[in-house]
């Protein structure tokens, strides 16, 4: 095995090899920034140029351009309030509010490092797993994916931070228009009202923009001000990129946890983006000290949704690889890559092919870093966005957010939607309703119905009496209690 | 020097509108035997980018364009289990620069069982091609029994995974229950076909009909077996596994569903078109998917990138529409409904 | 006064789901496997509802964080500014609808002609050069009434 590393190393530290990642490195940083765009489409636009390429070339060139949509994504998110990719979302809570205190630079550095960070243990992760892969990606099946988004519904109540119930409306709200249209055992839409639109229900990525990137657009066309508007901005420099840089490194913890959270949910292949960042987010939270000032600008919830999204793409090349079984779906995109450059990912691939394997997990690592360093070069820029007049920036931004939202799926009505739910941003930012945890319910809610309805009826009322499945339950329960542990320690001790 | 700058304005903003207006008016006089040449060809697919329909459409757009002349467009409208982007073709142009990779089989069962959200018609729609179809395989998790034989002795209740109740996945299951008796549930609901065989390779689920394709995926690295194939002759990945047909003498009325199951399979993956084409835009529309698809050196292409094609003539499809949606009774819809929705959840 | 405009959200999200879910239990008759999740989830929405208009009313609504950044007020005609984008894409397509709109709103804020006219052939150049062209986005240059 050790040879086979070597072999990669060898293979991947080759000109064409790391010119093709650097060629594509850009075009993610692009697609990354423009809203709406995912990392799906930008791998959609790459694998036709990769036909008659060898490869680890053309992997390279797929996987470079993939670990830079992500950098891209968080930047908007940070910068703009918009979230450039879904899982982003997370990084808006603490990021934008840092960027209107005029300290875009300070989040936009704790970001980069805690992603290329996290992917490189996201990466690690995957050369350490790649032999033993298979049993553990074949021990999670419907019950264990069931809990885990329940776990990913119990923070909920974590993030919406002091109105409990407004959360709980906002997640429950969510959890109710994902199950818009086909349920997913009849086959029946529901409430689609005969608008075809509406079989597939309510769309994600009109929700995400609507309800973040429109209340962000109306502030700036309102004030007509620049995004930085605190009482001591700081000048920009690279000096602030750096101060966020060693805050990740301060923060040792958190980018540790939230890392090996992203990688772990990432080899789940029921498991999506989304709900590790949330997740990793709501556990920073719960573990650091004074847990109301989240969502106004701690670093730490920067630092723990960027990690972990990026371990949980470096997890996510686990089943992938191991059983041809996307992790993600941009995953089954880069599946279908490997296709036409004549490889079969699946239980084969890893005998035969594992030199290729650790090669992918190596330019993984070194894609995020070079991604990241790349970026940060980029940072000044991208504070003087936050510097721009309002004016002039925000019809500028509705331009983007809606022709990106058409990009998404070739569809007009998503463009009608994005202002509907716009509305519905509004509303929940006026009053205080968590548009995280109606993200979160968004997502989760359609998985917890179809992960419940097959485990019943593949398992029976007892699927829960599973050694995994209780384990998680056990560790959520701990993760949801441990701020009040003290509590429930003097609980125990006479008065 | 205002009035240069209006002037000058004035000027450009003739030349842009003069320009806008360019790129809508109608191409000049076309060339007889290459009447689409200049015009640019939609392809629609059903499906986001990455999926089969998607790949096959990619494939084949360059040749179209070669042959024809026209720039060709592949769209991805997903929705609608890949019926939506159907819905709206046959409301679009039938003028020749309309077309789809349609899932044939899906499109036809959907609108037999009268599904939610079908405002197609195939009887009406215009088929130009098949483009692929698939055999389908039985798998087993190793710890199964090796034959079917011995899973029907064994008379236990066996489960298959599949993603929705008219799905390639549940269909064959229903028929294969039906066709050998088996004591079977169907579980649907898996988000795709390939978490349906993660089911079957983490033993949530006994057993899976999938396409050859990705059966043989499967089936490699000793997590699955495969024990039969569904259809009336072997599989081309498997040539050593015997068909249910091979293994089982059937009698007529349990062989029923499966037949008529294998012959919507005929009709695969198809290239259609809008109803209500002019006959020789249609005629010229089927004669060049045909030289695309029996091309030799596109079908190695084809087969390089693991997506072989296999050309069927548009009038065979049509009796195959015909026989299915015109010529089976209401009982007999019934029925069909039946076996494949209800019977086996 | 504050109080009434906090409920007027919690009603209006507790009127859709009740409607929604009446719609489907005695319009369209979904069967209980159909109608379960969103049965539970929906009746768990408007229960909180309540419970929310409740607190509204007895005073206990939740109160921002003291050293939260004040939300910016929102005027009515930025929402209109907001929302002017979607007849300007239906009436002249996403490409020229989009640049039109960047110079209509640009000027009308109060940016120079010159500076107007660049970010709007910027946008043309985006939506067409690097969406339509470069992308192969399959964008309607068309209007979309056309």
């Amino acid at each position: 095995m050790l040879d086979a590393f070597l072999s990669a190393g060898g293979q991947v530290f080759h000109p064409t090899v790391l010119a093709a990642m650097l060629f594509a490195l850009p075009i993610g940083l692009v697609v990354g920034l423009l809203p709406g765009i995912s990392g799906i489409s930008a791998l959609a636009f790459l694998i036709p140029f990769t036909f008659g390429m060898e490869p680890l070339v053309g992997l390279a060139f797929l996987l470079g351009s993939y670990t830079a949509v992500s950098q891209g994504g968080s930047m908007t998110a940070i910068v703009l309030g918009i979230p450039g990719e879904v899982p982003n979302a997370a990084t808006v809570l603490d990021g934008h509010p840092l960027a209107k205190q005029g300290r875009a630079g300070y989040a936009i550095g704790a970001a980069l490092l805690a992603s290329a960070l996290g992917g490189i243990f996201g990466c690690l992760i995957l050369i350490l797993l790649l032999p033993v892969m298979q049993p553990v990606v074949l021990a999670f099946a419907s019950p264990e994916n069931f809990f885990l988004c329940l776990a990913g519904i119990a923070f909920i109540g974590v993030l919406s931070s002091g109105a409990a119930v407004r959360g709980l409306i906002a997640g429950g709200l969510g959890v109710f228009l994902s199950l818009f249209g086909y349920d997913p055992t009849e086959g029946i839409p529901r409430f689609w009202f005969h608008f075809e639109y509406m079989l597939d229900g309510v769309r994600l990525i009109p929700l995400a923009l609507g309800l973040f990137a429109i209340p962000e657009v109306l502030a700036l066309m309102t004030s007509g001000k620049q995004i930085a508007r605190g009482d001591s901005i700081e000048p920009i420099s690279y000096r602030q990129g750096f101060q966020g840089a060693v805050a990740v490194l301060k923060h040792w913890g958190t980018s540790l946890r939230s890392s090996s959270l992203g990688a772990v949910i990432g080899v789940m292949p029921g498991i999506g983006g989304v709900t590790a960042t949330f997740v990793a987010y709501a556990m920073a939270r719960q573990t650091a000290g004074n847990p109301e000032t989240f969502g106004r600008g701690r670093i730490e919830g920067v630092i723990a949704p960027e990690a972990a999204k990026n371990a949980e793409e470096g997890g996510a090349l686990v089943p992938t690889l191991a059983l041809g079984i996307p992790g993600s779906s941009s995953m089954a995109l880069l599946l279908g890559g490997f296709v036409i450059l004549g490889l079969q990912p699946g239980p084969e691939f890893l005998t035969k092919h594992l030199d290729i394997a650790f090669a992918l997990a190596i330019i993984c690592a070194f894609g995020n870093v070079v991604a990241s360093a790349s970026m940060f070069m980029l940072s000044k820029p991208l504070m003087q966005v936050t510097r721009i007049p309002g004016r002039v920036l925000a019809p500028i931004l509705l331009v983007l957010v809606v022709i990106g939202t058409y990009s998404a799926q070739n569809n007009s009505y998503d463009v009608l939607w994005v202002f509907i739910f716009g509305l519905l941003g509004i509303a929940m930012e006026r009053f205080y309703y968590s548009r995280a945890a109606l993200l979160l319910g968004f997502v989760l809610g359609e998985l917890i119905e179809r992960y419940f309805l097959v485990s019943l009826k593949a398992h029976g009322p007892f699927f829960f009496m599973r050694p995994i499945a209780l384990t998680i339950v056990a560790l959520v329960l701990l993760g949801l209690l441990w701020p009040n542990r003290h509590r429930i320690t003097r609980l125990g001790r006479p008065a | 020097m205002r009035s240069a700058c209006i002037s000058r304005r004035a000027l450009l903003a003739l030349a842009l509108s003069c320009g806008v207006f360019a790129s809508f008016a109608p191409a000049s006089a076309q060339d007889a035997s290459m009447p689409l040449k200049g015009e640019t060809v939609r392809i629609y697919v059903g499906f986001s980018p990455g999926g089969g329909y998607d790949a096959y459409a990619r494939m084949l757009a360059p040749h179209f364009e070669k042959k024809t002349g026209a720039t060709v467009v592949v769209e991805n409208r997903p929705g609608g289990g890949g019926l939506t982007a159907l819905n709206q073709l046959v409301r679009a142009k039938p003028d020749g620069t309309n077309m789809m990779m349609l899932n044939g089989e899906g499109a036809i069962m959907a609108q037999l069982v009268k599904q939610d959200g079908v405002a197609y018609d195939m009887t009406k729609v215009n088929t130009l091609a098949r483009v692929a179809h698939e055999q389908h395989l039985v798998l087993v998790r190793p710890d199964m029994p090796d034959t079917l034989k011995e899973i029907q002795a064994a008379g236990k209740k066996i489960k298959f995974s599949a993603v929705g109740r008219i799905d390639n996945l549940s269909d064959y299951a229903a028929v294969l229950c039906e066709a050998l008796k088996l004591d079977c549930q169907i579980i649907v609901g898996y988000k795709g076909s390939k978490e349906a065989g993660l089911a079957m390779m983490n033993g949530e689920v006994d057993a899976l009909t999938i396409s050859d394709g990705s059966g043989n995926e499967y089936a490699q690295g000793g997590k699955a077996k495969v024990i039969a194939a569904i259809g009336n002759a072997r599989s081309p990945f498997k040539p050593d596994v015997a068909t249910v047909y091979e293994q089982f003498q059937l009698a007529p009325d349990r062989k029923w569903y499966m037949d008529f199951r294998l012959s919507i399979k005929d009709f695969g993956r198809v290239m259609v078109a809008p109803p209500g084409m002019a006959p020789d835009r249609l005629k010229y529309l089927q004669q060049v998917w045909k030289e695309i698809l029996t091309d030799p050196a596109v079908l190695a292409e084809a087969n390089k990138s693991q997506r072989p094609l296999s050309y069927e003539a548009p009038e065979t499809l049509n009796k195959t529409i015909k026989e299915i949606l015109e010529s089976l009774s209401p009982d007999k819809i019934k029925d069909i409904n039946e076996v494949l929705q209800k019977k086996y959840s | 006064m504050m109080s009434r405009g906090q409920i007027i959200f919690p009603c209006l999200i507790f009127a859709v789901v009740a409607a929604l879910l009446a719609s489907g239990l005695f319009v369209y008759r979904y069967s209980l496997t159909v109608i379960g999740f969103p049965l539970g989830a929906g009746v768990f929405v408007c229960v909180m509802c309540l419970v929310d208009i409740a607190m509204s009313l007895t005073g206990h609504e939740p109160k921002p964080p003291a050293n939260d950044m004040p939300l910016e007020p929102l005027s009515w005609a930025a929402v209109a500014w907001a929302f002017a984008l979607v007849p300007f894409v239906i009436a002249f397509g996403f490409v020229f609808g989009a640049a039109l709109y960047l110079l209509t709103y640009l000027l009308a804020n109060g940016t120079s002609w010159r500076l107007s006219a660049i970010i709007a052939s910027a946008s043309l150049l985006v939506t067409w050069g690097l969406f339509i062209r470069l992308m192969r986005v399959p964008m309607p240059v068309a209007p979309l009434w056309w």
